[in-house]
């Protein structure tokens, strides 16, 4: 059964409309594979009743010889935090447990409009926050490689529902690492597209400056149908200016790495750990292709993760605002409330993670602070980006490659009480989130039997260049395999 | 490194209307975090300034009241019939 989900996007919907694929037959297949794996996995934390029937729409369309779409019925996943019209949207919250959305968010809109059907809604850290999904008020995911480690989040029941099977991708929303770690640690593909070519509109906003909406996927080229979709300026979002590579985003899947430099960011290679000396293998691979590989040393990159944190616990305590309980919230009694005192007794619904970035949010911007911290912050937000501007211009660039996180997948519980241990995690992808800069997860080996990804760094709005390097990447990648029989 | 004190995580808490419940236990975890984002104010990041831009009252776009599909609407919590679609991100 497993050889029929694991179809690529584009032979599946090729299938689809040569008739030799069901689309009603693949749906089916998904829904029963969720039955048999998620009650260990818990990738999904609500499915859509209608998936099945939408899929038999689509066949009945194929056969009419009416246009299917790119995607053709396909089965994908959404992250607990993008709206999809009437189905929950929690952000795995209690905070949120009855909501509803009212509307698509553009990104699942437009894969509707592709042809996609949303099978269900994913598990993650409660409103994102978090890198293992041990924050979620659902309880967590678990790793399909070893159930008793973490499968890295936020958008970790994405990662683990395509690595699983259990759908044909998915999306996931990126602040700092949020799709590429858990798809570093469940063998998937994770892009992080450059702020502003994917609208944020229907994503429920945890750090605006930073956040992408990103494609989860089996493959690059999976990813790139993915962008290809959802990708582009969107009128409820003016950040979204940039317009789509010519081509789509599968232009440069083939063009190889001859003639291009890839940069190795050496502080993020430890070549003391397995990770490490993946990474170099992984450099090797590149070189080997055709590409030119240099060292590239940041000189402040180990300040990426603190002005991380800080900028987005400000941006945070601003966004959560919102829940007071009279906008968005639960039912609760007002009576014998005032109404300062009604909203901070339906915050007591908030999980203990959220409410400690919710009170770093009101601490590190506050007067007194804010010059030590926030101000800080941003500056070393400015110098980063700077600092990567002027080596990929003085090298001649075209990415950056580093382990996507400095470790395998670790065991459930092992880092949920060192908040420091957990940002270190973070250490590798937080540049790309805090430049604007595309980055790409890519499976690439095995370490002691669980998955490493490599990440790619590329250029602001070169995100089909990227691609190709990944696809690069990709092929010289080991086998891995499928986690979950 | 700061030491953050029981009485500044209820400050900090007040501020973001959440109850600290027994702030003497956030105590460690936000002091932890709190201690790793001083490397940020020991760095030497220069001297120059960010550009502010600051926009007026009066220049900020309103929220514009958009319709739903109907059937939608028990799902919301006190709009009466109405609801403030989420602005565009402009």
């Amino acid at each position: 059964m497993t050889a029929g989900l694991a179809l690529g996007l584009a032979e599946y919907a090729e299938g689809v409309r040569s008739g030799s694929v069901s689309a009603e037959e693949h749906m089916a297949s998904t829904l029963e594979r969720i039955a048999r794996h998620d009650g260990a996995l818990h990738a999904y934390v609500s499915l859509d009743p209608g998936a099945l029937e939408g899929a038999a729409r689509v066949d009945r369309d194929a056969r009419a010889g009416r246009d299917v779409g790119p995607l053709a019925g396909a089965p994908l996943a959404v992250k607990d935090n993008i709206c999809a019209l009437g189905c929950p949207t929690t952000c795995c919250s209690r905070m949120l447990g009855s909501y509803r959305s009212p509307y698509d968010a553009t990104a699942v809109s437009r894969l509707r409009g592709a042809g996609a059907i949303v099978v269900g809604k994913t598990n993650m850290d409660e409103f994102a926050m978090g890198i293992t999904t041990e924050f979620s008020a659902f309880g967590p995911s678990r790793n399909p490689w070893d159930t008793a480690r973490v499968p890295g989040g936020s958008s970790g029941g994405s990662a683990v529902a395509v690595s699983a099977l259990e759908c044909a991708a998915a999306l996931g929303s990126d602040t700092g690492g949020s799709v590429r770690n858990p798809a570093s640690f469940c063998s998937i593909v994770g892009l992080k597209p450059t702020y502003g070519r994917v609208s944020r509109h229907g994503l429920v906003s945890y750090a605006n400056s930073i956040e992408q909406i990103g494609p989860m996927a089996r493959s690059v080229r999976d990813a790139a149908m993915l962008m290809d979709a959802i990708a582009g300026p969107d009128p409820m979002d003016d950040t979204t200016r940039l317009a789509g590579p010519a081509g789509g985003h599968a232009a440069h899947l083939g063009d190889g790495v001859e003639g291009l430099t890839v940069g190795v960011d050496a502080r993020a290679v430890d070549e003391t750990t397995p990770v490490g000396r993946a990474a170099r293998r992984a450099a090797g691979a590149l070189e080997s292709l055709g590409a030119s590989v240099v060292d590239v040393d940041l000189a402040h990159e180990g300040l990426s993760v603190a002005a991380y944190y800080v900028i987005t616990a400000a941006e945070a305590g601003s966004n959560l605002a919102r829940y007071d309980n009279i906008r968005y919230g639960y039912e609760m009694p007002a009576d014998g409330y005032e109404h300062g005192a009604y909203v901070t007794a339906a915050r007591s619904r908030l999980g203990p993670e959220v409410q400690r970035r919710m009170i770093l949010g009101g601490f590190v911007p506050s007067a007194g602070h804010a010059g030590q911290y926030y101000l800080k912050a941003l500056r070393a937000r400015d110098v980063l980006a700077s600092e990567a501007d002027s080596s990929f211009s003085s090298l001649g660039l075209s990415c950056l490659l580093s382990p996507t996180v400095p470790v395998p997948p670790f065991r459930l519980g092992e880092k949920i009480d060192d908040p420091v241990e957990l940002f270190r995690m973070d250490s590798n992808t937080v540049l790309a989130n805090l430049t604007g800069r595309p980055a790409v997860s890519v499976p690439f080996t095995l370490c002691g039997g669980l998955p490493v990804g490599m990440q790619l760094m590329g250029r602001a709005g070169e995100d089909a260049r990227l691609l190709g390097v990944a696809a690069a990447l990709e092929g010289a990648a080991d086998e891995m395999g499928v986690p979950v029989p | 490194m700061a030491a953050i004190t029981e009485s500044e995580v209820r400050w900090a808490a007040s501020l973001m209307r959440i109850d600290a419940g027994d702030a003497a236990a956030h105590v460690p975890k936000v002091q932890k975090m709190v201690g790793y984002f001083e490397r940020l104010d020991e760095a030497d990041l220069g001297e120059a300034g960010r550009e502010e831009r600051a926009i007026g009252v009066a220049d900020l776009r309103a929220d514009e009241a958009e319709g739903c599909p109907a059937g939608l609407m028990g799902h919301l919590k006190g709009e009466g019939g109405e609801h403030v679609r989420s602005p565009g991100l402009r």
